[in-house]
């Protein structure tokens, strides 16, 4: 019995035993015992993959007619199907697509295009390209510059070190002019997208014909376009740019004040599969519209494109034709034939062609109307041999008519009417030359539309400009100006704009000229004595200045009485002390200071006309240059505009300007570019009146 | 009286018997706990490295490992990635999952938890990280495969079967894997993110600090901060600590392989040319001075 109950007290004293050493163990380690582990699990299946709401735009286009010049010259960074799209809508609207190939001169192809298309560019644009597309646009040409940030070129910098650069860099020298740059970004939207954070949903149509009918278009990666006044579309709220992160309010397709050019910051969105998204077609159809529905003005240049497509050629004159005339009309009709237009000969004008009267001054009878309409009575003199012919020209007056071709173009109505009459059978050959081959130079531009050329070597031109017979000419009376882009450098663009600006604030004015020593090489002294002045720009691209070859061709130009304005932010730190600086530049180099205003310091030199004494003028960008020069006036020169008071060296000078004999210089010790462009426009044409005059 | 009969009368004794006994539960009861209560470890394993099948494939040995032995009550990971192969991060985000359902996993960030380095830190129950490391980069990046053509010389039975869909549904796909890692990233941090889906989609990087305010990662600290944090989630008292990897390739379970250290495999295994087309949770860090 008392076996049993010491069993019974010791085997669960074992037992107790046999657990206290785990239990201990425990404690030893653990505080205690851990809870059950809940782990979530995602919930994948509500996922779907984003799909894009399909468009359903049925083209019905109006037909019409015009050609459409599509760049393919300056390595552009685009297959030719990416562009298929919208020039299926453009043909289908009636138009001619053609592509300005690797070598082409644009300003030639320019002269029968009715709208220009330029995407994506992987070369720079020269500055006489840059020019002949804001005088296409100003003569109603409708351009369309598509850029896209997936679009990317290499470009070199002074080193030859390489760096990428997406095309709106190269695109924007073609759309500053017209106050529209591309955005160096990307937009995106992570809150609301089309399958992309990339692809953006827009919805804010500004309205009018490009974005007629559009409810919601999808960019797939676009740049953000700078314009003034608001853009054709705009992203909403939550679409950021990727450079500063800046949301609202950013447009990616924009036009113009003229409402000609149009940019857009993507082209994908016009492409297969893109373009049938959403309300993408109707949008490239309503671009096509936008491009066919130029209204291009004609110069006289621009033959035989002002016509249409059936030409009646009258020979004007009662008497048989005789082999001059007919090799002259020949000559006529080869030219329209290569640019695709029917000609028909009659004995008088066609009411139902456009026609080319082609006389001489003896027989107007055919143009009477023609001419009486544009104020012009050509009368016969009574001469020792003959007769001479005096034109008399309303507002301009009397004119004689020896050795002279007079070329008017009258639009109106459906019809083009072109007048070219020679005082002579003999030099007619030479004004069919100058109208086929669209050259003017040295002719007196009366208007867009009206010419009167000097021919044989009787005469001398009217001018030493060689302006193509469609500038307006004004203040400047013709006076041909050489503009020199001597600052650009490999593949860049920034550097070329310099030449550009001064080109667009003379252009109204002034017979202008641009040469571009990258593409063109060194003018001669004989170039630049072709001209009544030249600007030498050396200032945008900073390192750059004139070289040796070119500071021997300047000296002799300024020695032999030359007008010259030169500006360059390091000229001094490179030639100064030479002959060069001291006898062109007259000026002594001091050192390299920062600049970052200007004073006017001679209120009463014609090249300070428009600003006030001691006014200070603010550079933009920091003054464009990194320490420019610091100079000193050499004796004899004026200080036009000194170093302002926030610059380093203030009242030192920054332009110089003096004339001995004939000469007369500008130097400008920094780039003009960073002036505002406000006073960029007063110096460039108070220079312009100055070494013109 | 013979020894033997000694012998018999003393182990008859009650009081020798019941000491006998004792001792023999005493020693039953400690190698019952040393056997099924081993000394607990916390378990360190160490992923430095981008995310490929084969580096992938070391990391999942290392929690395959850490989750099977028992006397691995908690897991620390120190990662420093920036991410790489979707495929092989999102298994590594589901073996983490699955593991931290036995024993608490802890991640800690030293330098970079990019990308699929931050899919995968995501799954652990708690992120610790150093003031100055990256964290987050969410989104995907992808080599686009090539437009799809038909030629005489190569059949095929339709028309993705070469190329396995457009580039437009590729790049769809992508956005709906996107949508995935940000799903699972909300799963496992719920209402500790004090950040939207939209700001995440912005594929930022951010700071150990930053991470920390908008509830990417949980706490700054460092190695010692996460290992006694996993060890107070498992309760545990007293502890080892074991490096993974070296017990493993001590018994011969791992082959042992260099360790690359931030930046070599930002600068050397992630260079473009030796991606396949596909899908990448992947930070490219860009060179220094690097154009764009």
């Amino acid at each position: 019995m008392k076996g049993r109950r010491t069993l019974g007290l010791l085997i669960p004293l074992l037992l107790l035993v046999l657990a206290a050493v785990p239990a201990a163990r425990f404690l030893w380690y653990y505080r205690g015992m851990p809870g059950p582990r809940d782990v979530p699990q995602p919930d994948l299946s509500r996922l779907a993959v984003p799909t894009p709401g399909a468009g359903a735009y049925v083209d019905r286009p109006a037909v019409g007619r015009g050609l459409v010049l599509v760049d393919r010259a300056h390595e552009n960074l685009y297959s030719a199907t990416e562009l298929s799209v919208l020039t299926a809508r453009l043909t289908a609207r009636g138009l001619t697509v053609r592509e300005l190939a690797a070598g082409d001169d644009l300003e030639q192809a320019l002269r029968p295009a009715s709208a220009l298309i330029v995407v994506a560019p992987g070369r720079a644009f020269t500055p006489q390209e840059i020019a002949a597309v804001r005088r296409f646009v100003d003569r109603g040409g409708r351009a369309l510059l598509v850029a896209d940030p997936t679009r990317y070129t290499v470009l070199y910098d002074d080193y030859g070190e390489a760096a990428f650069a997406d095309t709106a860099v190269l695109i924007n020298p073609l759309a500053t002019p017209f106050g529209l740059s591309f955005e160096d970004d990307y937009l995106y939207n992570v809150v609301r997208h089309e399958g992309n954070y990339q692809n953006i949903l827009l919805r804010d149509f500004a309205a009018g014909a490009l974005t007629a009918g559009l409810a919601e278009v999808a960019f797939y990666a676009t740049h953000s376009i700078h314009v003034a006044g608001g853009g054709l579309i705009v992203a909403d709220a939550d679409t950021h740019s990727s450079t500063d992160e800046l949301g609202g309010e950013l447009a990616v397709a924009a036009l113009d004040g003229t409402g000609k050019v149009l940019l857009l910051g993507d082209l994908t969105f016009m492409t297969s599969p893109y373009a049938g998204v959403l309300d993408n077609g109707r949008l490239v159809a309503n671009v096509a519209d936008f491009l066919a529905a130029a209204e291009r003005r004609y110069g006289l240049a621009d033959f035989p494109y002002f016509f249409g497509d059936e030409v009646a050629l009258v020979p004007s004159g009662g008497s048989p034709l005789g082999a001059g005339p007919i090799a002259d009309s020949g000559a006529l009709q080869a030219a329209l034939q290569a640019a695709d237009r029917r000609t028909v000969v009659r004995a008088a004008a066609d009411p139902a062609r456009d026609n080319l009267f082609v006389g001489v001054f003896s027989d107007t009878a055919a143009v009477a109307d023609a001419l009486e309409a544009a104020g012009i009575a050509v009368q016969a003199v009574e001469a020792e041999e003959g007769f001479s012919y005096t034109l008399t020209i309303s507002g301009t007056g009397a004119v004689d008519g020896t050795d002279l071709a007079l070329f008017l173009l009258q639009q109106g109505g459906d019809q083009t009417n072109l007048t070219l009459l020679a005082d002579r059978g003999e030099t007619m050959p030479e004004a069919v030359q100058r109208l086929t081959e669209g050259n003017f130079s040295g002719c007196l531009a009366l208007s867009e539309t009206l010419l009167l050329c000097a021919l044989g070597e009787g005469r001398g031109g009217w001018d030493g400009g060689g302006d193509d017979g469609g500038g307006e000419d004004g203040a400047g009376d013709g006076a041909g100006i050489l503009v020199v882009s001597d600052d650009e450098l490999y593949m860049t663009t920034d550097c070329s704009v310099g030449a550009y600006y001064y080109e667009l604030f003379l252009y109204a004015d002034y017979t202008v000229e641009l040469w571009s020593v990258y593409d063109q090489g060194n003018p001669t002294l004989e170039d630049l004595r072709q001209h009544v002045a030249v600007f030498w720009v050396a200032g945008t691209c900073a390192g750059v200045v004139p070289s040796a070859e070119n500071a021997e061709t300047l000296r002799s130009y300024v020695a032999g009485g030359g007008r010259l304005l030169l500006e360059g932010a390091y000229i001094g730190t490179d030639w100064g002390g030479s002959d060069f600086y001291t006898e062109v530049c007259r000026a002594e180099y001091l050192g390299n200071g920062e600049l970052l205003d200007l004073a006017v310091a001679d209120a009463g030199h014609p090249l300070a006309q428009g600003w006030a004494k001691e006014q200070t003028l603010t550079l933009v960008d920091g003054g464009g240059a990194d320490q420019p020069d610091v100079v000193g006036a050499l004796a004899g020169a004026a200080v036009v505009l000194a170093r302002g008071p926030t610059s380093a060296e203030p009242g030192t000078p920054a332009v110089i300007a003096y004339e001995e004999g004939d000469a007369r210089v500008v130097y400008a010790a920094f780039p003009l570019f960073s002036l505002s462009e406000e006073d960029l426009d007063t110096l460039i044409r108070n220079a312009a009146a100055w070494l013109v005059d | 009286m013979p020894v033997r009969d000694s012998i018999g009368i003393f182990f008859r004794r009650p009081a020798v018997l019941w000491a006998l006994l004792f001792l023999a539960a005493l020693g039953l009861g400690v190698a019952a706990s040393f056997l099924w209560m081993p000394a607990p470890r916390v378990a360190v394993i160490r992923f430095n490295d981008t995310i490929w099948s084969d580096t992938a494939a070391n990391l999942e040995a290392q929690l395959r490992y850490a989750e099977d032995d028992p006397s691995i009550r908690a897991v620390v990971v120190e990662v420093d990635s920036p991410g790489g192969e979707a495929a092989a991060s999102e298994r590594l985000y589901f073996d983490i999952l699955r593991l931290r359902e036995r024993k608490p996993v802890v991640v800690m960030v030293n330098t970079l938890a990019a990308s699929g380095g931050y899919y995968l830190a995501s799954a652990a129950d708690l992120i610790y990280a150093t003031p100055s490391s990256s964290i987050g980069n969410i989104g995907v990046i992808a080599q686009a495969p090539e437009a799809s053509f038909v030629v005489e010389e190569y059949l095929f039975t339709g028309p993705f079967k070469a190329f396995g869909n457009t580039r437009d549904s590729f790049t769809r796909q992508m956005e709906l894997l996107k949508d995935s890692f940000l799903a699972c990233v909300f799963a496992q941090r719920g209402d500790r993110l004090r950040v939207d889906a939209d700001t995440l989609s912005r594929g930022e990087l951010y700071v150990g600090t930053v991470a920390v305010q908008m509830g990417l990662a949980d706490a700054l600290g460092a190695r010692g901060d996460a290992v006694g944090r996993a060890a107070e989630m498992a309760g545990l008292a007293r502890y080892a600590e074991v490096d993974v990897a070296a017990e493993m390739v001590g018994r011969g379970a791992l082959a042992p392989t260099p360790t690359p250290t931030y930046p070599e495999y930002a600068y050397e295994r992630v260079q473009q040319p030796s991606w396949a087309p596909g899908y990448y949770y992947l930070y490219v860090a860009p060179r220094a001075g690097g154009a764009r």
